[in-house]
């Protein structure tokens, strides 16, 4: 079977090439390196079978940063490449072509985002091209499915292409290559362009932001409580949860009746994997989740996350950052998984463990921020704002003082490139927004059934007591918590969400649930956030970073909890 | 690569302090080519790239996306208090940091097409 890679600079559309070839979905986005890992699926066309592959984009094959290292193995190991190119690009484009065309692979070029061209006022004449660089080029608009036969079709004619000469010239043959087949026509701005101009305006960016980011949280708050009052939580107590109720009454044994549906009709206290557990995930998060991910797959298709990094550089400068690492910290508000991920494309270690410290401490996740937001307006909405403001300054804190301790490394400047504006296609964010929901359940039910499980499990085999009295002491004299917060810790290792969810038996005060949700936030990462660390960090450092944390955590919040005894 | 020898650094501060200062430079011959660094040029103003200081690995990004010595670039913007600086160069637009726009070197050009105001 042979192995097809498919290469190209950043955001020219690769990923949603592989979705179209392959029927595997994966997330696509707007901006310049959303694919940070490699992605393998199959295709049958005519009488071969392809194994298709994707990775993170490239400028050059020169090496920048860890992503740029996954492309390039990946296209060293290819047997065709297909050199995914933007139409509405094609100069700086050609520059990677050209070097590909070095490497004598088979190759074919995929002029991706052809529908563009008409508006844009570009005209390109393929054969042209084709006859010049002598590979088969294919014109195709991944966007509307078009073109995906014929560049499947073309890779029997996969060639290795003309002689190009060598590098020092190469920006010459460019300009060269693009006089002789593309025409400009001129054209007006559009609405769009403007949009894109205004965003990048001194003043003009920074307005933007500030509406983006507060009309952001207002549709998730709306939109979310909206969701839950109209929809999620009648169906749950009409009538999922009598339904359950009934289910359950036929397990004659009452420990399974028990594990499946606990012991009071409250859902947020009963602990059972099919009351609490689906109340937790469905009427509680899923809401909040569904419309912070549709807010925030707008905004990625949109295009606009890399201009808002260009505003925030400033303000990342002074944690040792640049703007770039916005659009991970960004992504850690909704899930620290793919925000850890995404550090990949950061270009040294200083920086990576930096913004992860950052995506760490400055926010919880969305999971468990719905959790504390829903459970916190009990006590009104200052406790909920004290508990982010807690976060943020401890965050930044944090961040400065690494910043200072840490040596520094030689940092490269902040560089970025900005997507066209485009209106995003609704059929695009509906496949985006059902694989992060897909996702979402998938893991969120198991995490919450084996943490329920093993509580129990745990509590019958008498391990909990003991590890209950060893935290008594410290819980009650140093945060000021009940001795019960213990097996909350142990389940806070597994899911975030459901150990917030755990502190409503235990009656606290405001303080008290401003320590535990400052104290649970920051103490262990999730068991899935957990292992991306050590993948993207290695054990030990990932086990320092973490070790660290959970010191400033208890520091922290012992602190708060005198602060709170003397006032 | 052979008109960056022509240069002379550093540039001396008047010229770049005038430029900024007044927008209508007066006559130049080819000679006296005026050069500034990226941070100086103005805002919306296009500009040669003259010169890539410094051994940054970004350099070498600037250089794969073809900013090279010889070509024309505008200026889009710069956000304040040494903020990135917004290029673009024909259909690519990108920001590139304040410490990375000073080691670039642009001598601002007219563009001939540009009507004047």
């Amino acid at each position: 079977m042979k192995k097809i890679v498919l290469a190209g600079n950043p955001n020219v559309g690769k990923s949603l090439i592989f979705s179209r070839i392959t029927r595997i979905g994966i997330p696509t986005a707007n901006y310049a390196g959303t694919t940070v890992d490699m992605k393998a699926g199959k295709c049958r066309f005519r009488d071969h079978e392809y194994e298709i592959i994707d990775g993170p984009g490239i400028y050059s094959l020169e090496k920048f940063s860890k992503t740029d290292e996954i492309a390039l193995s990946l296209i060293q190991d290819a047997d065709i490449i297909i050199d995914v190119i933007d139409s509405t690009n094609l100069e700086r484009n050609l520059n990677l072509t050209l070097q590909l065309l070095e490497m004598k692979k088979p190759m074919v070029i995929c002029l991706n985002f052809w529908e563009d061209t008409v508006h844009k006022g570009i005209a390109i004449n393929a054969p042209a091209l084709e006859k010049r660089l002598g590979v088969p080029v294919i014109p195709v608009s991944a966007l509307q499915c078009d073109g995906i036969a014929e560049l499947l079709a073309s890779l029997e004619r996969a060639g290795t292409g003309t002689a190009i000469p060598d590098e020092s010239d190469r920006w010459n043959i460019i300009g060269e290559i693009v006089s002789s087949v593309q025409k400009l026509t001129h054209r007006h701005h559009t609405v769009l362009e403007r949009i894109s101009d205004f965003t990048l305006h001194p003043v003009g960016g920074l307005a933007t932001a500030i509406v983006v980011l507060f009309l952001t949280l207002l549709i998730v708050r709306f939109l979310g409580e909206g969701l839950i009052h109209y929809v999620f939580e009648p169906f749950y107590t009409r009538l999922y949860n009598p339904f359950i109720q009934q289910m359950v009454r036929m397990i004659p044994l009452p420990f399974f009746r028990n594990l499946l549906a606990g012991n009071t009709p409250d859902p947020l206290q009963s602990f059972g994997i099919l009351t609490s557990g689906i109340y937790i995930a469905l009427v509680s998060v899923f809401p909040y989740f569904f419309s912070f991910y549709l807010v925030f797959g707008f905004l990625e298709d949109f295009g606009y996350l890399p201009r808002l990094a260009v505003v925030l550089d400033n303000f990342f400068h002074k944690l040792g950052l640049h703007g770039y690492s916005s659009i991970p910290v960004m992504l850690g508000l909704g899930c620290k998984v793919p925000a850890f991920m995404a550090t990949r494309s950061l270009t040294n270690k200083r920086e990576k463990i930096l913004t992860m410290v950052l995506i760490f401490m400055s926010a919880p996740c969305l999971s468990q921020s719905a959790m504390i937001v829903s459970l916190g307006m009990n006590y009104g909405v200052a406790t909920v704002i004290s508990i982010y403001v807690i976060l943020i300054v401890l965050a930044l804190g944090m961040n400065w003082a690494m910043n200072r301790v840490y040596k520094k490394e030689a940092s490269p400047d902040f560089f970025t490139e900005f997507p066209a504006c485009r209106m995003p296609s609704v059929k695009l964010m509906a496949d985006k927004l059902r694989i992060r929901i897909v996702e979402y359940f998938s893991e969120v039910l198991p995490m919450i059934a084996i943490g329920v499980l093993s509580m129990n499990i745990l509590s019958s085999i008498g391990v909990l007591r003991v590890v209950t009295d060893i935290i008594k002491w410290p819980a009650r004299n140093l945060l000021g918590l009940p001795p019960e917060i213990a097996p909350i810790v142990l389940l806070n290792c597994l899911r975030k969400d459901a150990s917030v969810a755990l502190l409503v038996p235990l009656k606290l005060s405001a303080q008290q649930f401003i320590i535990a949700c400052v104290f649970l936030t920051l103490s262990t990462p999730c068991v899935a956030s957990f292992f991306t660390m050590i993948k993207e960090l290695g054990a030990k450092l990932a086990l320092k970073i973490i070790g660290l944390i959970l010191l400033v955590a208890i520091v922290a919040t012992t602190i708060l909890h005198f602060i709170f005894i003397l006032f | 690569m052979e008109m960056s020898g022509m240069l002379v650094f550093p540039f001396k501060k008047p010229i770049t302090l005038k430029k900024r200062m007044s927008p209508k430079p007066q006559a130049r011959t080819p000679m006296d080519k005026a050069t500034v660094k990226l941070t100086e040029l103005e805002a919306g103003k296009p500009a040669r790239v003259c010169k890539l200081q410094g051994s940054s690995v970004l350099m070498g990004k600037l250089k794969s996306m073809g900013i090279i010595p010889g070509t024309l670039i505008i200026k889009k913007s710069a956000i304040p208090a040494k903020g990135p600086v917004v290029v673009e160069k024909g259909a690519t637009q990108f920001a590139v940091g304040f410490d990375m726009a000073e080691n670039i070197v642009v001598e601002p050009v007219k563009k001939k097409a540009l009507p004047q105001k």
